[in-house]
């Protein structure tokens, strides 16, 4: 007989799936030839050894386990091990870090806004008026409104001015300034176009800054930066460190 | 490892019964997080430590493993309850072959559990150096043998697990580990003179 056959045979004989039949012939013929029976033991022991080996596995595999349980629970326990001081002064460090920077925040915010900046770094241009300017000698009427800071009331009467023909760039300036006062930034940068068209040395910078400005009221930090960035790189301008200033905060 | 939620009885007993080992660890491990403590407590109080708790608690969990595959076994008891007699039953053992001194073991509702005296596989010298023999011989064989004699799989299940391209390839394969088996076996015996 083949080991193969003889092998089925063991198998079934030890899995119980022979009839009793079956099992007594095979029993006697263990008892008539030697070497079968001898067979059968070693089959016997290699089975048996083949299931201490899946036991072995298995207590390794059981073990591993375990080992993760433990090591869960260990991490658990550590945590909740911590004295209740070093738990209290971690919980107020953490509190008070929160308060500091929520400080920081709320300090820093607000003036990094445009309009925040705006408000900060605008003054109205101040009229001192030059020897050729003909609004000083002819003592014109818009000029008293102006210092009292009447800019509604000066608009009408500058603009009729302008129309008259009187376009100097000093006027230009303070239309501007007056449309920037009654919240009209758009039409203020006109106005202050049009000294920059004219490249205007003397008041060229402040026509720069006031557009800036004008940007920054509207909330337009990037074009804002523009005319403060022309300001910021002409060691000679007019309100150049201002402008710095403002970029700084700005970025 | 992430903490896992306890399965129910039905689905470890399905878990265990199936082919797939990461699904047979799961079913151990809920059974780890919900009956090792009882056992832990027990055996510590009859005078063992945490390393013969762990111990009989791994034999008693492979006990159950092997009757749960096993034809014809059906559980009339919960599995806490089972595993805690059968892991009384391995300590008592282990005590009564090294001849410790126990004190108040309570009897316990034989009639309830059924059979929970299960002797261990039979370790004697030739089986444990068959052990051995397989463990050297690593590989597929390893893995095939253990299958069909340790979780009792039958060469449909193991052609299937194994990837062979039919059961006769299985049976081929399994005669040929065998005769390997057989030579490391009797090279090993010869050198342990057993």
């Amino acid at each position: 007989m083949k080991s193969k056959d003889l092998h089925r045979q063991f198998e079934r004989y030890l899995l119980g799936q022979m009839t009793a039949q079956e099992a007594q012939a095979f029993e006697d013929s263990m008892d008539r030839e030697e070497d079968i029976r001898q067979q059968f033991e070693e089959y016997k022991i290699l089975a048996q050894g083949a299931a201490l080996r899946g036991r072995e596995l298995m207590k390794e595999r059981l073990k591993k386990i375990e080992a993760n349980i433990q090591n869960e629970k260990k991490t658990q326990q550590a945590l909740w091990n911590w004295p209740l001081g070093t738990v209290a002064t971690t919980a107020i460090a953490l509190v008070l870090t929160v308060i500091v920077l929520a400080l920081i925040y709320l300090s820093r915010s607000p003036a990094d806004t445009p309009e925040v900046l705006f408000a900060d770094a605008y003054d109205a241009y101040e009229w001192t008026a030059g020897t050729r300017d003909t609004s000083q000698t002819k003592q014109v009427p818009w000029r008293q409104l102006y210092q009292a800071k009447r800019y509604g009331d000066v608009l009408p009467l500058l603009e009729q001015h302008l129309q008259e023909g009187n376009n100097s760039s000093r006027l230009q300036l303070l239309l501007g300034i007056c449309k920037l006062e009654t919240n009209d930034p758009e039409g203020a940068r006109e106005a202050f176009q049009l000294i920059l068209q004219k490249n205007d040395p003397r008041f060229s910078d402040h026509a720069k800054w006031y557009t800036g400005l004008s940007f920054l009221k509207q909330g337009n930090a990037s074009a804002a930066k523009t005319f403060f960035q022309q300001l910021a790189d002409d060691p000679t301008a007019d309100h150049r460190q201002q402008a710095a200033d403002i970029i700084q905060k700005l970025q | 490892m992430p903490m896992q939620n306890s399965l129910a009885k039905s689905a470890i007993i399905e878990h265990l019964r199936g082919h797939d080992e990461r699904m047979v660890d799961r079913a151990f491990e809920s059974l780890y997080r919900e009956h090792a403590a009882a056992v832990r407590s027990f055996v510590m109080q009859k005078g063992g430590n945490a390393e013969d708790a762990a111990d009989v608690f791994q034999d008693a969990l492979i006990v159950f493993y092997k009757k749960i595959r096993s034809n014809g076994f059906e559980l009339h008891c919960s599995i806490g309850t089972y595993l805690f007699a059968v892991s009384k039953n391995l300590w008592l053992n282990k005590v009564r072959k090294h001849k410790k001194e126990i004190i108040g073991v309570d009897g316990w509702p034989q009639d309830e559990l059924g059979e929970t005296d299960v002797p261990l596989m039979e370790e004697n010298p030739n089986s444990l150096a068959a052990a051995k023999a397989l463990k050297k011989m690593g590989g597929d064989c390893e893995q095939l043998l253990v299958d069909f004699f340790f979780n009792g799989l039958e060469t449909t299940e193991i052609t299937q697990r194994m990837g062979y391209a039919n059961e006769q390839v299985t049976r081929n394969k399994k005669s040929r580990c065998l005769k390997k088996l057989r030579i490391l076996f009797r090279q090993l015996k010869s050198q342990m003179s057993i």
